[in-house]
């Protein structure tokens, strides 16, 4: 391979270009999978939402999928492990703190500025993403995510996002099957991104003091001063060089014709990164999580087949008593010359404005944990009435889920002290003992009645079915706007789908579902969903039946509607609530307070569930027997987005503007796919790769619109804007006074002085202000998701490698502004700054020709510290997410011991980040501040019995 | 027959579901309160009248809403932007505002550089006007008791009109609540004080004979529709609306009469004169007077400091001692006062003070620029002037006046009386008297004394100065000075001016009145001052007893200079209102 190009696929932009160069991986999706074997006979695939049933080759919508053993990497949580992994996901992570490091994920980008959240189904069955995220892959048979409206259709408003459709394992007939899998290793920060150390920071804040007097040199610190200050390095002090990660889980599984079983248990541990031991009155930060499962599946006449599956999960999570949020902000922020780690004679640093020291901030303030409990039961029945007539059956189902948590805190707090002074109020207090009987909980009830028919007529194959589904949620968090707390969602939905095949080559399915919310006004509470996708299986006509080239070439399409009800957003829009707000004082001296009543916002009795027209078409190829390639297009039309409607004009006195279904988005792109499979003697390969690329744009969101450069309307989703940065004001700029010449357009941010921002004016008048703000840049989600992997075996030895990257992403420094905006708010000062526009000649200091960043100061510069160009920053990343290398012994020896095969191997996981950002500022792209990702070396072991 | 069985069962369970769906999906019980349960008792109905109370009479005033609609700040008080009080705050954009003068632009989450939010205007009439459609709805109440409550409602109505039509002149009238795709464009100066004058006189009739218990004072009478009559007639016949051209041309010229009355006529002024004659006299029949015993500190420091005297009719209550924003912690000084005082950074402007006489009638001089004298010679002069300076301010060194004997108000005990941060020359105390340690105070929105000096400046402008002295003296007299006797009516008009600038100080009509005299230029812009002080020797911390300190001189004030442009005359309407299209904006924005 040509090493510059492959220099310029690392560096991120040209997903295109790997594919073209045919690098792959082994996500053997459904659909590759089922491509090679389109004459199985069993109508195996059940039709998400429904019971009706194809042929897995048939499939006319678009599903991609993945097993839980391919996505198995050490990492504690189930989204972190889908990178890459799923042509159409966005996964994006945003924080890495043990217990609460879920990546954001999105099928297909975003269409929607509202909620853009996922609905997760396990066992079909709705549950929370955090019953999803912390299942154990060992326990999932296969994550399947639904993109397109013909998949879509029979989950009517819930489904216009996608779905993620996830069935957990069952046993087959056959001898009891145990497996035992237990690995473990170390965890790493995947970056450390540490501020300058005293002796630079001293340096620069005495540049920024003379900016900030005049451009005259006046340090601050004098050097005897700067040799007396501390220099700590409290990322040091705070975090361990590594922690470990271990989980193990042990399944059972087998059956015969009566009764199947596959019975999981299973453990995760993760250890923090803070240098803190765990007791009873300190917490390193962790998570231990067990997880148990029995599924059953019981044939109990010959016209009744019963299922019971059971998954219970506890969590147990402990922290040291201050939010990482606030703790990573503390050693972001402190610079290391403020105070040493402690006073000599043993008590804690600290003063009124550097309050929290961060070492004492884990030693000092006592621990948090919770208790988390979750549990998803299903009980489902079905009735073959093969007497009625063959092939119809009834089945009838229900479903509970719940999560509950509760807490225990142990806490104190401690005096501060500096030189023999004590500083703050702060006073050394005992331990006191908390304890939270929760909140947030949540409990699922679903009710299920399906009827269905399974035909086949000659060459034509007839699979349908309708149901009828039933489900309430109910929570205790209040997120439900004015309505209150602890409201139930209710929700009705009579949904089906019509499978019909013709000779395997013509498919068509017609989906549908009818569906109701309690979210909306009586009479207004149902909308119609229907779907319609086709396909045909060229590579099964006459013509190319026989072609050694196309083993299997299958073209689809699909049509259909879609609608969004989200849930955790304001509920019953279409009645107005009053709430508390300001009031009246009546009578003389002695006032009397009388609370005011107001509306929240006007009513909507036309509110209803956003609107989803979605298009999809696709091809399925595989070629020599080697090759595959599936690819998709798609367009979604959003309307209907609940938006409130801030176009009305203010003098109908609409304070705060009631919401409507106003809003629309177009969300447009395409997913490519491609293996490549082959063996060379006893070296067997696979090379894959993936690109999902989504474009967005915002038609209509009742914007006021006040600077037309800058209208959000007709841009895409979180696009950012700001001004366009025009190098530095230098000395020329300025006159005798210090003010600007004449000519120049003059900012109206606040006074400026060599070395701040220039701003280009984009309208030509004589001012710099908010009209010339304009769009600046892509949003931090990614317009391009891609991935490459390499999967191989050479006799016993296995190896896989899988990086992933996006591109099409622009991050804004401004929001990490501890470690980019020097010295702001007594602030800490990063790498970024050495950049700074500086001209002292008599210290030696100019760097007005190379400057990057803009004159330091020590006040809050706010002509400088606006959304700019300057600040904008090229988000494109590519990862080594996985790699994995291992060997398995089947010799006959250990099935002596009744072992079938074991398994040793070693893993890494984030071991690799390109990226500019990285590379420069060690920023990493994905996370710009607070708790950082994890990586990771492991061992495993996985014995088969 | 199995067969049968079957397929029965499948169908009624079928219809069975299908018929009960919409029970299935029945809204479920929920906490929140809507539209027939605030209806629905007269104690429930009470929320929404104290709402469009609350809301309604904040105009004008720093206070900050509860949603998240841009902010009135502190900064931006008429008393700030007519230079009556300066300040030194550096942040946020008050320096900016009286630099730039008004401007609408998006500043302040939108607001831009002005007075007020426009569209809260509407939002807090929309309020009164749910209670005026709803309050027959509710069961515990008497016909009568809800025909007060709607004739409360118009007059508060009309209130905020009178606010509009001083910033904006005609506005679009309002007069129920509009559905989303109702609109109103733009009315002409006349059509909207004809709304106003029509909404008081209907309540005036219903208010007939209503007296409120002690327990219930604050609430609408009969005088406060007068008042609000009487207003907005005295604007109607001022200058800027009163005169044979717009102060400026709309950008279509058809659309004058939006800003203007379309031509001077003397009547107005005598419609305006009985209109506040009224007033005067439906307060003696009623017991609301101007406040006059002879002692003028106690006198005036009654009528402006004291909750609920007999000398306002209507006064801002709204405001508690737990709620970190109030007024009392922004506007005024309140030394008392332990939380976060945004007033410690603003004191009264060397244009104020020299409105002031001294006790004698004759003009008090001061330092000059740069001219360091000794703080002594501030404090001689200071006590020098009039009884109503006496009761307004805090003139550093010397201890205030109007709550002698309490040692909160001792600078000799009470620490936070120190000149710090002050921009001004002395610190605005007027609305504490005798507060001891109340940290509220109510501020008068309709005080008698302001119809005496309406009936002086109509009388004066028909050409009738006996009559108008006759007014004007009341006020004088009761503020310890000696009668004006000038009768030429420039120089009459002149000292009437000054007489509100005196009597009214921080009592948001400066501003106005400038803008209406069309005095902007003289009374608005210009060059600000302030004092500064210097410590006695061996004084290290920030000086408060006359012995600490050592000099005073006149300087430039933080912002040295305001700007009056003619466009000010009028504020200009919220950018992003007039981006929807319906309204015509003012000229000169």
């Amino acid at each position: 391979m040509n090493p510059n190009h492959m220099k310029s696929v690392f560096l991120g932009g040209a997903a295109l270009a790997v594919l073209a160069v045919g690098v792959a991986s082994p996500v053997s999706a459904r659909d590759t999978a089922a491509a090679e074997q389109p004459d199985s006979a069993a109508l195996e695939y059940v039709i998400p939402g429904t019971s009706a049933r194809t042929k897995a080759a048939l499939i006319t919508s678009s599903v991609s999928s993945v097993t839980g053993d391919e996505v198995s990497i050490p990492s504690a949580n189930i989204n972190n492990m889908l990178y890459g992994r799923i042509p159409g996901l966005v996964v994006s992570q945003t924080n890495g703190e043990p217990g609460y490091d879920a990546a954001t994920l999105n099928i297909r980008g975003v269409a929607t500025y509202n909620n853009s959240s996922l609905p997760v189904y396990v066992d079909g069955f709705q549950t929370n993403m955090a019953y999803f995220q912390f299942l154990s892959p060992s326990e999932i048979d296969r994550i399947e995510v639904l993109k397109d409206a013909a998949a879509l259709a029979p989950f009517g408003m819930r489904g216009a996002n996608g779905v993620i459709w996830v069935t957990t394992k069952r046993g087959r007939i056959g001898r009891p099957r145990v497996t035992v899998n237990v690995r473990g290793g170390v965890q790493q920060p995947m970056n450390l991104q540490k501020p300058l150390r005293t002796g630079d920071y001293t340096r620069l804040y005495n540049e920024a003091a003379s900016n900030d007097n005049g451009n005259v040199w006046t340090p601050y610190y004098t050097d005897a001063q700067i040799a007396q200050l501390p220099d700590v390095d409290w990322y040091r002090e705070v975090t361990k060089k590594a922690t470990p990660y271990t989980d193990a889980d042990v399944s059972v599984s087998g059956g015969d014709k009566t009764v199947r079983y596959f019975v999981l248990f299973g453990y995760m541990g993760q250890r923090g990164i803070y240098d803190t031991p765990t007791n009873d009155t300190l917490a390193n930060a962790g998570i231990d999580r067990y997880n148990i499962r029995t599924n059953l599946d019981m044939n109990l006449f010959n016209f009744l087949e019963a299922k019971v599956d059971v998954g219970g999960r506890i969590e147990d999570r402990r922290y040291p008593n201050r939010s990482a949020g606030n703790l990573w902000k503390e050693l972001a922020k402190y610079p290391s010359s403020v105070y040493p780690v402690q006073n000599p004679d043993g008590t804690w640093t600290g003063t009124p404005i550097y309050n929290f020291n961060p070492l004492a901030s884990i030693k000092a303030l006592g621990r948090n944990s919770t208790h988390d409990r979750t549990l998803q039961a299903n009980f489902q029945l079905k009735e073959r009435l093969d007497f009625l007539a063959q092939g119809l059956y009834l089945s009838e189902a229900m479903s509970l889920s719940s999560w509950t948590r509760d807490g225990a805190s142990n806490t104190r707090n401690y005096s501060r002290w500096l030189d023999g002074t004590k500083q703050t109020t702060d006073n050394d207090t005992p331990y006191i003992r908390g304890e939270d009987s929760g909140q947030n909980q949540w409990t699922w009830q679903h009710y299920n009645a399906t009827l269905g028919y399974d035909g086949t007529f000659g060459q034509h194959v007839l699979s349908a079915s309708a149901g009828i589904l039933y489900n309430i949620y109910k929570t205790d968090f209040s997120q439900n706007g004015a309505a209150g707390k602890m409201i139930e969602y209710r929700h009705m939905t009579v949904n089906g789908a019509v499978n019909y095949a013709y000779d395997d080559r013509y498919v068509m399915t017609f989906s549908f579902a009818a569906d109701g919310s309690d979210n909306y006004k009586p009479g207004n509470r149902w909308g119609f969903y229907p779907s319609l996708g086709l396909s045909w299986v060229v590579s099964r006509e006459p013509f190319l039946r026989d072609s050694r080239t196309v083993d299997f070439l299958k073209i689809r399409a699909s049509v259909g509607k879609n609608g969004w009800d989200p849930m955790g957003e304001k509920r019953y829009l279409w009645e107005g609530y009053y709430t508390g707000r300001g009031g009246l004082n009546t009578g003389n001296s002695e006032h009397m307070w009388h609370g005011g009543t107001a509306l929240s916002y006007l009513p909507n009795s036309d509110i209803f569930a956003e609107k989803s027209l979605k298009y999809d078409a696709g091809i399925d190829v595989r070629l020599w027997n080697r090759l595959g390639v599936n690819v998709d297009f798609f367009l979604e039309k959003r309307s209907g987005i609940v938006t409130q409607d801030w176009m009305i004009p203010g003098a109908s006195g609409v304070d705060n503007p009631p919401y409507r279904n106003i809003g629309k988005m177009t969300n447009k792109g395409f997913e490519v796919q491609l293996s490549w499979t082959d063996r060379v003697g006893d070296f067997n390969y696979v090379l894959m790769g993936m690109a999902s690329y989504n474009s967005n744009k915002i038609d209509y969101m009742a914007e006021i619109v006040t600077v037309p450069t800058a209208a959000r309307t007709g841009q895409r989703l979180n696009a950012l804007f700001g001004y366009v940065a025009d190098g530095f004001y230098d000395w020329e700029d300025f006159d005798v006074n210090g003010e600007l010449k004449e000519g120049l357009p003059k900012p109206t941010f606040g006074a400026v002085q060599p070395g701040d921002i220039k701003y280009k004016n984009q309208n030509g008048d004589t001012v710099i202000d908010e009209n010339d703000q304009t769009a600046i840049g892509d949003s931090y989600l990614p317009e391009l998701q891609y991935s490459f992997s390499l999967a191989a075996s050479w006799k016993g030895f296995d190896l896989f490698a899988l990086f992933q990257g996006a591109a099409g992403r622009d991050v804004n420094l401004l929001d990490a502004p501890l470690q980019n905006v020097a010295f702001r708010d007594n602030g800490n000062v990063y790498k970024i700054a050495e950049g700074r526009w500086a001209y002292y000649p008599e210290q030696g200091i100019d760097t007005r020709a190379t400057a990057t960043y803009p004159r330091l100061s020590l006040q809050d510069n706010s002509n400088n510290y606006r959304n700019s160009t300057l600040w904008k920053r090229n988000g494109n990343f590519l990862k080594l997410r996985n790699v994995e290398l291992g060997y398995t012994f089947t010799q006959p020896s250990l099935s002596k011991a009744g072992i079938s095969k074991i398994r040793v191997y070693v893993s890494g996981v984030n071991l690799l980040t390109i990226s500019k950002l990285m590379h420069d500022y060690d920023i990493d792209p994905e996370i710009l501040s607070g708790h950082p990702a994890l990586k990771s070396y492991n061992l495993g072991l996985t014995v088969t019995f | 027959m199995k067969k049968t069985i079957y397929t029965l069962l499948c169908l009624l369970l079928a219809v069975g579901l299908s018929s009960c769906q919409d029970w299935f999906i029945e809204k479920p019980e929920v906490t929140g309160m809507d539209q027939d349960e605030v209806f629905s008792t007269a104690k429930n109905a009470e929320g929404a009248i104290a709402e469009a109370y609350g809301t309604i009479l904040s105009s004008g005033l720093p206070v900050l809403v509860w949603n998240n609609s841009p902010i009135m700040p502190y900064e931006t008080t008429e008393a700030i932007m007519g230079g009556e009080d300066l300040c030194r705050l550096t942040w946020g954009y008050m320096d900016k505002q009286v630099v730039a003068g008004m401007l609408a632009n998006n500043e302040n989450n939108g607001a831009g550089y002005t007075d007020d939010y426009f569209p809260n205007n509407y939002a807090y009439i929309r309020k009164a006007w749910l209670v005026y459609e709803n309050i027959d709805k509710v069961a515990d109440m008497s016909d009568r008791d809800k025909a007060v409550v709607k004739a409360e409602m118009q007059v508060l109505v009309a209130f905020r009109y009178v606010e509009m039509l001083k910033r904006y002149g005609g506005v679009p009238l309002v007069e129920s609540t509009l559905t989303t795709v109702d609109t109103r464009s733009r009315a002409t100066v006349q059509q909207t004080l004809d709304f106003i004058v029509k909404l008081c006189e209907s309540a005036a009739a219903t208010l007939e004979g209503v007296r409120w218990s002690a327990d219930w004072l604050g609430r609408v009478n009969k005088g406060v529709a007068l008042a609000v009559k009487a207003e907005a007639l005295m604007y109607a016949a001022r200058p800027l609306f009163n005169a044979d051209a717009p102060y400026m041309q709309m950008a279509d010229p058809a659309n004058n009469e939006m800003i203007w009355l379309g031509g001077y006529d003397a009547k107005r002024w005598e419609k305006a004169r009985l209109a506040n004659q009224e007033v005067i006299d439906w307060g003696k029949a009623n017991g609301f007077e101007l406040i006059d015993t002879g002692d003028p500190i106690k006198d005036y420091g009654t009528a402006v400091g004291t909750p609920s005297n007999r000398e306002v009719l209507l006064a801002y209550k709204q405001q508690r001692e737990s709620d970190d924003n109030g007024i009392y912690k922004n506007y005024t000084f309140m030394p008392t006062h332990t939380g976060h005082d945004l007033g410690q950074y603003r004191g009264t402007g060397y244009g104020q003070l020299c409105q002031y006489r001294k006790a004698d009638g004759t003009d008090q001089t001061w330092a000059d620029v740069d001219d360091w004298r000794p703080a002594s010679e501030y404090r001689d002069k200071a006590e020098e002037l009039e009884p109503r300076a006496q009761a307004s301010l805090y003139f550093y060194g010397v201890n205030p006046k109007n709550n002698t004997g309490n040692s909160r108000w001792d600078l000799y005990q009470n620490w936070r009386l120190e000149y710090k941060w002050q921009d001004g020359c002395a610190k605005n105390i007027k609305f504490w008297y005798e507060a001891g340690s109340r940290e509220w105070f109510e501020f008068p929105i309709y005080r008698m004394a302001e119809f005496y000096l309406n009936i002086a400046e109509a009388y004066n402008e028909e050409g009738n100065p006996t009559m108008a002295l006759r007014y004007l003296n009341d006020i004088r007299r009761r503020g310890g000075i000696p009668d004006e006797t000038q009768t030429d009516q420039m120089q009459l008009r002149r000292s009437i001016h000054r007489e509100w600038a005196v009597e009214f100080y921080e009592e948001n009509q400066w501003y106005p009145h400038a803008r209406h005299w069309k005095e902007g230029a003289s009374m608005i812009g210009g060059a600000k001052y302030k004092f500064e002080f210097s410590q006695a020797p061996g004084v290290s911390w920030n000086p408060r007893k006359p012995e600490e300190f050592a000099n005073y001189t006149r300087k430039p004030s933080y912002v040295a200079a305001y700007t009056w442009h003619e466009r000010m005359s009028l504020s200009p309407f919220t950018l992003s209102e007039v981006n929807k299209g319906y309204l015509v904006q003012n000229p000169g924005y």
